[in-house]
């Protein structure tokens, strides 16, 4: 069965380029361009793992990963932070609203496809 | 500062907002056609890898490779929006704070400037060169921490 992957990046390029790296490895891949619009998203469809930035317009990635921790479907869905921010601050923010984990920009495609793996 | 030099200064730091802002809406095209094309090398390298013949296969193992390192690299373009991004923000506040007259609360303003530099190397730049107001937290190499995967 295809696992499913929202991917959520204000960024086209960087949702294309992941996007891409997911397909070529035979994940079907959901994009949103904000928090909001991957909220709305999950609280209709279910995915199988989140990869999401955390600066964005209307909800940002820390956020949206709290949101989705509150929904009972997502509680245990696996939720990665890709960004350019690497400050501990920021990572425990991340760490505690729920994130399974956290991935500085650019991200290595091949390290990206392993992290995927350890986790589905 | 004067008024004259408040008059000077408001609308050539709002000149160079608005240059950075018609910069990136220049370079976001480009850089959206280029990673598009490259994304699209990427799956039909995959593609070719996973329905070919053994030949085949061989054959699309280096195309998927060079496909996957352009990708790492064309985020530069990202992390350069988000740098300048930066830049242009703190731009606009001086120019809020010198249009309005507080340029006097320099620290605080320096400080809220701070807070938009949100990459370990920029905080580390703007506090080589600005002078401060409080001992901040040493942090740790933005250089290693590029590319890095942390599972909680």
């Amino acid at each position: 069965m295809t696992r499913t992957i929202l991917t959520v990046d204000d960024s086209t390029s960087m949702r294309q380029m992941v996007k891409a790296t997911l397909i070529s490895a035979g994940y079907g891949v959901v994009e949103a361009a904000d928090g909001q619009e991957a909220l709305d998203y999950a609280r209709e469809n279910s995915v199988d793992l989140v990869i999401s930035d955390v600066n964005m317009p209307r909800m940002d990635g820390i956020t949206l990963i709290g949101e989705l921790r509150q929904l009972p479907a997502y509680r245990l869905t696996p939720m990665l932070m890709l960004t350019t921010e690497s400050s501990q601050e920021k990572k425990q923010e991340g760490k505690r609203v729920g994130a399974t984990g956290w991935i500085v920009k650019p991200f290595n495609p091949v390290q990206l496809l392993a992290t995927l793996k350890r986790l589905l | 500062m004067d008024k004259d030099d408040i008059n000077h200064l408001a609308p050539l730091l709002l000149l160079a907002v608005r240059q950075l802002d018609a910069a990136l809406l220049d370079a976001s095209a480009e850089a959206e056609l280029l990673s598009r094309a490259v994304a699209d090398l990427g799956v039909r390298g995959a593609q070719m890898r996973d329905s070919g013949g053994e030949s085949t296969h061989a054959k699309a193992l280096p195309f998927v490779a060079d496909a996957q390192r352009a990708m790492r690299a064309l985020q530069f373009h990202d992390r350069l929006s988000q740098r300048v991004n930066h830049v242009r923000d703190a731009l606009l506040r001086v120019h809020g704070s010198v249009a309005t007259g507080q340029a006097d609360e320099w620290q605080k303003l320096n400080e809220s400037i701070r807070s938009l530099y949100t990459m370990e190397d920029e905080r580390q730049i703007f506090d080589a060169l600005v002078p401060r107001s409080s001992d901040r937290d040493a942090e740790s190499c933005e250089e290693a921490q590029r590319g890095s995967v942390e599972l909680f």
